[in-house]
């Protein structure tokens, strides 16, 4: 595909008629966008994002029903709230927020689908081609958002909000967690690729403190995923990948 | 896997951007394809045809048609790989026509779109697999929610066709708005007269079980299947005793605004809203009530129960109908209309003023005066930029209705009607329009953005004066009564209505049916319709005619005695599955539940979710919730979805 090669989520209800609209209308807009159709906009993981980015797509636009007009009442938000996420971190590791986009589209919006699908488009050009060198941190990424903490986190939002949690507070909680999680999966591949290191060693290398390496190391030894060696001449212990 | 592909040239819709035959030819190499075809129409008999003959020739497993969007022939080509032996979920589409040659114009590029958009339906036909159809039993009763008129002739429809009904009505009598109302635009038929018949037909029907003064407190279950919880709010008087006689009326010492006049006329706290009410049995209204027992002293039949409890009525029905209905705005919350001045009114106020049952016995007296200067104001409220941006629908027509009542009752009124549009689009409309102008009621053209004032005229106090920018500058109305259309919006309790049934509500509030065109009786909830202005403003006819096709979809449903579950539904990987209960709590439909395995209190116990296929609608949410990733819907599973990307970056 001619770059920016562009991967549309669409939902069954509202975005995807939306497209279906523009092309009754004849709507012009770039070949590049391609659309995958979901029951909900809800049913977009961000893991299936993350792929998308890691197989080669240069942008990824989920479309959805206006809020509160969801089929399934409030995957819309749930979709929102884990693109939102996505974007604070694609911001912080400086692969370009703006690669990702969330949009809602009702079935009557055809002329909304296609402008919003060129402006997409031309925003994705002017930032440039998702370079092969993000692909470690986009793995690393995948593995933070199928990990069991951050998905337990996510999937109890929803219940805490409506229980009377402060949203903002939430909202801050959760971009905690990815962070964190994120240094932890960055620790497993650092060992996973380079074989036995010790913590000192993976603080250096990845900036972070000692303390909070060695905590990933005992997390992950927990696990299962590494293993404790023997210690170095500098005293400290060596860790190794064990998947 | 033996794949089969078929791209369809659509005449020139397709082939005139893409070069169909290059689409089939790059498709016939990807992997699993067996055979790849071109065909001017592949959704014609004979392009049917050549399918199936295929399915059977080269044993085909899946198929693959690129034409047009899948919520267009899906079903058509689904049906045909059915009637080869083929499971129908064992089929894929690629949107070559919406989504490619009708939106692009370099056919190079659109040729490359189309063949990308191939090998994503390719690589996940691969990954399809076949699915069961579910089937449910259905029990042969309906439930209707809401006894105004759309939901009076569900009711009826389906009582007629032999299903009985239970009908839930949260007032004390049946008969919604419309037993409100006083003529009928644009027949000028006095509303009781066509209304009442109605309601005695409901009430003396056998099949309708008649629940008034009732709320639904909780709707389980899924379609064939709803179990539902009714509360019977105490009357305080014995609906079996009472016959309506009123002497518990008469002698009651407590007044109260009645709310049916919307505040124009007063009741007693014991009370029937209005002489033809059905059931017509008194109810004791206990917030006003002061318990001084007179009631119970004179009703001859012992009818008064001061000691009567709420009921809890519980029963199993198959299908429901939602007909809740709608409120007014509350015009204060326009202020510039000025409905807290004592000669303004909204429409409804009028249509009780004019009613030969309302507190005036149908006379045009505001506040003791004949009034001369009638001023009607439509849109209060509704086409809001940004806000209610909707049209209300009826407001037009019953203000010109309204506006001849003026001059039939009041022959030497002068009445205005200040509009910003006017919307006569049904039948008879524009003609009774066009007669209200010619009997000298003058329509003044106002912009809906222009600002209006309404207030009271200095020195006199029983006059207000409309001060509007319209087609001819800044003018002045001077009238001894403001009329205001004011919006139709949402029912108050729409929210809880819709945590009851979980049938999804629109923008406006309003209950959103499955399609805006083609679907519009069904809901996002299978089993569950939608009947009146409870899904949108409209007038009796359309109210009536909606109700008739909601009756229509629950008696096929009933009749039919087994329904169609989904098939693209969780499946749960129970070694997988940690027990959070995260999807139990994100199903917005309460699909997931906890199943326990093992033995309590021994260490191989252990709770996992289990999907309730009837209740699931295949969204999906769960498993991209599910934090041990044990959740995948059926048809879009990870893998499926992941095949799709591949194919669309291959290219």
């Amino acid at each position: 595909m001619t770059f920016p090669k562009i991967i549309t989520f669409c939902c069954n209800w509202c975005a995807y008629p939306g497209a279906d609209l523009a092309g009754i209308s004849h709507f012009k807009y770039p070949e590049n966008a391609r659309i995958i159709r979901v029951m909900c906009s809800g049913r977009v993981d961000p893991g299936l994002v993350l792929e998308a980015f890691i197989s080669g797509a240069d942008g990824v636009m989920v479309m959805g029903c206006h809020i509160g007009e969801c089929h399934y009442e409030h995957g819309n938000f749930e979709a929102e709230r884990r693109i939102k996420l996505l974007q604070y971190l694609f911001n912080k590791y400086g692969l370009g927020a703006e690669r990702l986009r969330i949009e809602w589209i009702a079935a009557s919006e055809g002329m909304k689908f296609a402008e919003v699908t060129a402006d997409f488009v031309e925003t994705v050009r002017e930032i440039g081609i998702m370079q092969e060198e993000t692909t470690e941190i986009l793995e690393v990424m995948k593995d933070t958002f199928y990990g069991e903490r951050l998905r337990l986190a996510l999937g109890a939002a929803n219940r805490a909000l409506s229980s009377g949690a402060d949203g903002e507070k939430y909202e801050e909680a959760l971009r905690r967690i990815a962070e964190e999680e994120m240094n932890k999966y960055r620790v497993l591949q650092t060992l996973r690729k380079e074989g036995e290191l010790s913590a000192r060693v993976v603080a250096e290398k990845l900036g972070l403190s000692l303390r909070e390496t060695f905590n990933h190391f005992l997390d992950l030894t927990r696990e299962g995923v590494i293993e404790e060696g023997e210690m170095g001449e500098d005293q400290y212990i060596v860790y190794r990948f064990v998947g | 896997m033996r794949i089969g592909v078929y791209v369809c040239h659509c005449g020139l819709n397709i082939e005139a951007m893409v070069d169909v035959s290059g689409v089939a030819k790059f498709a016939s190499i990807l992997p699993d394809v067996v055979v790849a075809r071109d065909y001017k129409y592949m959704c014609s008999d004979p392009g049917q045809e050549m399918i199936k003959k295929d399915i059977t020739e080269f044993g085909l497993d899946r198929v693959v048609v690129a034409s047009c969007s899948p919520r267009m022939h899906e079903p058509t080509f689904q049906v045909a790989i059915q009637e080869a032996g083929l499971n129908p979920y064992c089929f894929e589409m690629a949107n070559i026509r919406e989504h490619c040659s009708w939106v692009h114009t370099d056919k190079e590029r659109a040729t490359e779109k189309a063949e990308a958009l191939v090998a994503a339906a390719v690589f996940k036909a691969s990954q399809l697999e076949p699915l069961e159809t579910i089937e449910v039993d259905v029990t042969p009763i309906a439930l209707v929610i809401g006894a105004g008129i759309a939901g009076m002739q569900a009711a009826l429809d389906i009582a007629e066709e032999g299903f009985k009904v239970y009908l839930v009505e949260k007032e004390p009598s049946i008969g919604g708005h419309m037993a409100q109302l006083d003529k009928t635009f644009p027949t000028l038929d006095c509303s009781a007269c066509i209304l009442t018949p109605k309601m005695v037909d409901v009430a003396r029907h056998p099949n309708i079980e008649l629940i008034t003064y009732a709320e639904v407190e909780s709707v389980e279950g899924y379609i064939g299947n709803f179990k539902v919880r009714v509360r019977k709010k105490p009357r305080y008087i014995d609906e079996d005793k009472c016959t309506g006689c009123g002497i518990c009326a008469q002698h009651c010492p407590v007044k109260v605004l009645n709310e049916f006049d919307l505040g124009l006329g007063y009741r007693k706290a014991t009370y029937v809203p209005f002489p033809q009410a059905i059931p017509m049995k008194y109810t004791i209204d206990r917030d006003n009530c002061i318990q001084c027992r007179t009631c119970e002293n004179v009703c001859g039949m012992e009818a008064v129960d001061f000691e009567q409890k709420e009921e809890f009525l519980e029963f199993d029905v198959g299908a429901i109908v939602v007909a809740t209905g709608y409120d007014l705005l509350d015009p204060l919350k326009e202020p510039e209309f000025g409905y807290e001045l004592e000669n303004v009114i909204s429409g409804l106020q009028f249509e009780r003023l004019s009613n030969a049952s309302g507190p005036t016995g149908g006379k045009l007296i505001i506040n003791g005066k004949v009034p001369k200067d009638v001023v009607f104001i439509s849109c209060v409220g509704s086409r809001e930029k940004g806000g209610r941006e909707y049209c209300s629908r009826f407001c037009c027509m019953y203000n010109a209705k309204q506006a001849h009542l003026v001059g039939e009752k009041i022959p030497d009124a002068n009445v205005t009607v200040l509009y910003s549009d006017m919307r006569a689009y049904g039948e008879g409309f524009e003609e009774f329009y066009n007669r209200v102008r010619e009997e000298g009621v003058r329509y003044v053209r106002r912009e809906l953005e222009d600002p209006i004032e309404v207030k009271m005229m200095d020195g006199e106090e029983d006059r207000v004066v409309v001060v509007a920018k319209t087609e001819n500058g800044l003018e002045e109305f001077k009238s001894d009564l403001v009329v205001l259309a004011n919006a139709a919006v949402a029912k108050g309790d729409a929210d809880k209505v819709r945590r009851l049934t979980s049938v999804s509500r629109s923008r406006d509030g309003f209950f959103l049916e499955l399609h805006p065109k083609l679907r519009p009786i069904e809901t996002t909830v299978a089993g569950i319709f939608l009947a009146g202005c409870a899904q949108a403003p409209k007038d009796i006819p359309d109210s009536v005619a909606q109700g008739s096709a909601a009756a229509s979809y629950v008696c096929s449903l009933l009749a039919q005695k087994r329904a169609k579950g989904e098939s693209c539904i969780s499946v749960v990987d129970e070694d997988l599955c940690i027990g959070c209960g995260t999807c139990v709590s994100v199903c917005p439909f309460g699909a997931m539940e906890f199943s326990e395995r093992g033995t309590y209190g021994s260490s191989n116990f252990r709770k996992v979710a289990q999907n309730i296929s009837a209740l699931c609608k295949g969204c999906g949410i769960c498993g991209s919730e599910c934090p041990g990733r044990a959740l995948n819907v059926k048809h879009f599973k990870d893998e499926q979805i992941l095949a799709q990307v591949e194919g669309i970056l291959s290219v």
